[in-house]
């Protein structure tokens, strides 16, 4: 077994992620992918599996791909890093240097950048999934969900604007979110700021493999979900998203969970009952 | 009353004639084998335009029957836009053979046609426009001697990007294209198989390249459907399918295999290659097919069926995942709005924020200290063809950092000697001294992490009897002069007789 190999592979994939052996029509493939890829394919199966352990230890998870799945060049493989649910706290790869990025002033407090991160998320989430019908299961559409930075520029406009009006910042009950995301730097969070902001935003997803810039059209620039990403929420959805769902969805989807045991009880009674007949 | 069978035949360009019903002398023309043949697509629309027309018709249920109904066809493109809309039909159909089952931008289609064909671009975006919206189709049913009436919205031939005009092939589209073709089920994929047997024998080299496409072609649309039954739990008819088809689908696959392994020996064998051979000096090159590419053809027929194999395990196995089907849409919208208007509690807590995004969050690298992967981006070495063990001298190898490493040395080598020549220089120094080195950026901190690292960089290497020596320190936290903080691992440079070696 060749560890320094191993190792090698090891470290490539921390530092990038994703590593893919053929680049997309009009895409050059960068060297390091195809050193990994190579690297990747040459190790033996034991080896293979003592990466897949080293990584596992780490908290995550190795993941390869064909060219079955949309987007993948014929004849072409990806593989990727995916966080574990399980996975321990700490890690070679962390969210420190996002949110110091994110912030649009050296005394921004912590909490408020991480508030702006959550709310840009979800709502950009909402353009991945919502808006086309799609369900956080369906991985291989990860390439039609597309959208542009100004239209999640004017949803949170129009989002904050909404809280804004709704008259409930202020009142005895202390909403700490709205509060942070109305105020800003200088009292009121303007225009400027949250361009500012979202620019940021995608340029941190795309540096974390999250999202990639497609085009420009009109002036405006359109940006869609990649494949990292679509997996990572679906594998992650049942063990964190599902705590940011608004209760009453969760107890339907509780319900449903539900209703499908109970169905499933009473097809493998019936089963059994039909066996004994 | 007039003959229903004699309704008037519609135009569908100049192709189209031979299609529509048989004007009087033109039988013998019918089939004949020495007139160049249609388009398959032109047969596939000629034989489903009537069935359009009933669906159109303007008469109305139990009218008593009077006249002909005003079916003509205004043929007001010439037959042109229908062409172009076959056209990119095949463009996409060819572009996914190639390569990804991805959004294709047709910038470059729009053009070229529009040239080709002599019309506009707006004609050419219409046509996408056309082709890419869905238009209701209704029907009847009967079973048990009921009817039953249905309607089916999936017309749409491409699914187009909300914005701009990058598009890729529908179900429908692919469906459409696989009747033109020579449709099959995918349980007739063994039979359909045969047929390259069947060609290599009787040396029908041109059939077999075809037949080939179009079983490669069946082999990934039967792989996105099984990927869709995975991913779209709520499909549930698509889902039984597939679980009542089970044994049969998986047996398909291994039937295919044989046959098509059969066809790879015969490809091998000298009469089919001699045969291959005579068949190519009678065609233009542009047309002939070579003995690689057939091998490359079944091999990747071969691929694509291990990779279907592979999926469709998959999918037996995730069934049994039970939770996975629980998962509909998820309203993030409305997630964003509870999450703002959220009174102080754990969810506000920006720690159990940080926790979950620990996960789904953009996480990037915060390593303690530089490590020469880091500094890719910046200084890349070029690959290695074959992987070879990294020796130490690789990092600092002046061929192979050229650019940036070299500059920086050029213009600080002097002044970095001479301090060396003082005494120990240490990491600290060189990040803390403002007026020493300026560290102002990333940048100037890739040169110097990998001159400490490495200092043959500084092509100082035995000179009069000395040569550089590292040491490492403690771990140390560095303010830099703008602003920045660092975290890593002290280090220091001496300069030492050479004697000692590396």
């Amino acid at each position: 077994m060749d560890f320094e190999r191993i190792g090698r592979t090891q470290e490539i994939l921390l530092a990038h992620r994703v590593v893919q052996s053929a680049a997309p029509p009009g895409r050059r493939l960068r060297e390091i992918d195809a050193e990994c890829a190579e690297l990747l394919r040459s190790l033996h199966d034991d080896e293979s599996e003592a990466l897949s352990e080293l990584l596992r230890g780490q908290g995550w998870d190795l993941h390869e791909y064909d060219d079955t799945m949309t987007g993948i060049p014929r004849g072409g493989r990806m593989w990727m890093l995916v966080r574990r649910p399980d996975a321990p706290g700490r890690s070679l790869l962390s969210l420190q240097p996002a949110w110091r990025r994110l912030a649009i002033s050296s005394s921004e407090l912590r909490a408020t950048t991480i508030y702006w991160f959550a709310f840009i998320w979800m709502l950009m989430l909402s353009f991945m999934y919502e808006r086309i019908g799609r369900p956080v299961s369906a991985e291989s559409e990860y390439i039609r969900a597309e959208f542009g930075r100004d239209e999640l520029e004017e949803k949170i406009i129009e989002r904050l604007e909404a809280l804004r009006l709704s008259g409930s910042v202020g009142r005895e009950t202390r909403l700490p979110i709205a509060e942070a995301l109305l105020e800003g730097s200088s009292g009121e969070t303007t225009r400027k700021q949250i361009q500012r902001r979202v620019g940021l935003f995608l340029e941190i997803m795309r540096d974390a493999q999250m999202i990639e810039k497609t085009r420009e059209e009109d002036g405006t620039e359109l940006w869609r979900q990649t494949l990292l990403c679509a997996v990572q929420v679906n594998e992650l959805y049942a063990a964190e998203l599902i705590h940011l769902v608004p209760d009453d969805e969760t107890l339907a989807e509780l319900d449903r969970f539900l209703a499908a045991e109970s169905n499933e009880v009473e097809a493998e009674e019936r089963e059994a009952a039909d066996g004994a007949d | 009353m007039p003959d229903e069978a004699q309704s008037p035949a519609t135009d569908l360009g100049a192709d189209a004639q031979l299609a529509a019903p048989v004007a009087p002398g033109a039988e013998d023309r019918r089939d004949h084998p020495t007139l160049p043949s249609k388009p398959a697509w032109v047969q596939f629309l000629a034989t489903a335009l009537r069935l359009c027309d009933a669906h159109d018709s303007d008469r109305t249920v139990g009218a008593v029957y009077a006249s002909v109904p005003d079916e003509a066809r205004r043929g007001a493109s010439g037959g042109r836009f229908v062409s172009i809309g076959w056209a990119l039909l095949e463009y996409l159909r060819d572009r996914e053979l190639a390569g990804a089952h991805d959004y294709v931008s047709l910038a470059g289609f729009i053009g070229e046609t529009a040239q080709t064909n002599g019309v506009s671009k707006e004609d050419v975006q219409y046509v996408i426009i056309l082709l890419s919206t869905p238009t209701k189709l209704s029907f009847v049913e009967t079973a048990d001697g009921e009817t039953r009436r249905r309607a089916t919205t999936d017309t749409a031939l491409i699914d187009k990007q909300r914005r701009g005009y990058a598009c890729r092939l529908s179900t429908a589209g692919r469906e459409a294209l696989g009747f033109a073709s020579g449709y099959f089920k995918w349980v007739h994929a063994g039979v359909e198989a045969r047929k390259l047997i069947v060609d290599l024998q009787g040396g029908d080299f041109r059939s077999f390249y075809q037949v080939a496409i179009r079983i490669l072609d069946r082999i990934r649309t039967e792989s996105l459907e099984v990927r869709r039954a995975c991913e779209r739990p709520e499909v549930e008819d698509l889902r039984q399918y597939f679980l009542d088809h089970a044994e049969r689908f998986t047996g398909t696959i291994h039937e295919v295999m044989n046959v098509v392994g059969d066809v790879q020996r015969l490809i091998g064998t000298n009469e089919v290659l001699d045969a291959l051979d005579r068949w190519s000096e009678t065609i233009r090159d542009d047309d002939a097919i070579s003995a690689t590419l057939c091998n490359e053809l079944i091999q990747d027929i071969l691929n694509a069926l291990r990779q279907l194999q592979k999926l469709f395990s998959k999918f037996v196995q995730d069934v049994q995942r039970r939770d996975r089907a629980l998962v509909g849409i998820v309203r993030f919208d409305a997630m964003a709005r509870r999450f703002v208007g959220s009174p102080a509690d754990w969810r506000t807590d920006p720690a159990f924020l940080e926790r979950l995004f620990g996960g789904v969050g953009p996480l990037l690298p915060d390593a303690p200290a530089f490590t020469p992967t880091e500094l890719r981006h910046s200084v890349e070495p070029p690959r290695p063809k074959e992987y070879a063990r990294q020796g130490f001298r690789r990092i600092g190898d002046p061929l192979q950092v050229k650019d940036r490493i070299e500059l920086f040395v050029d213009r600080n080598r002097e002044r970095i000697l001479a301090r060396l020549r003082k005494g120990p220089l240490t990491l600290t120094e060189m990040l803390q001294d403002e007026d020493f080195l300026n560290p102002v950026d990333l940048e100037n901190l890739a040169e110097i992490c990998s001159l400490i690292i490495s200092p043959l960089i500084l092509r100082f290497d035995d000179v009069d009897g000395t040569r550089i020596r590292i040491q490492l320190g403690d771990p140390h936290i560095w303010q830099l002069p703008d602003g920045w903080e660092i975290s890593g691992t002290e280090f220091a440079m001496t300069l030492e007789e050479a004697s000692g070696g590396l």
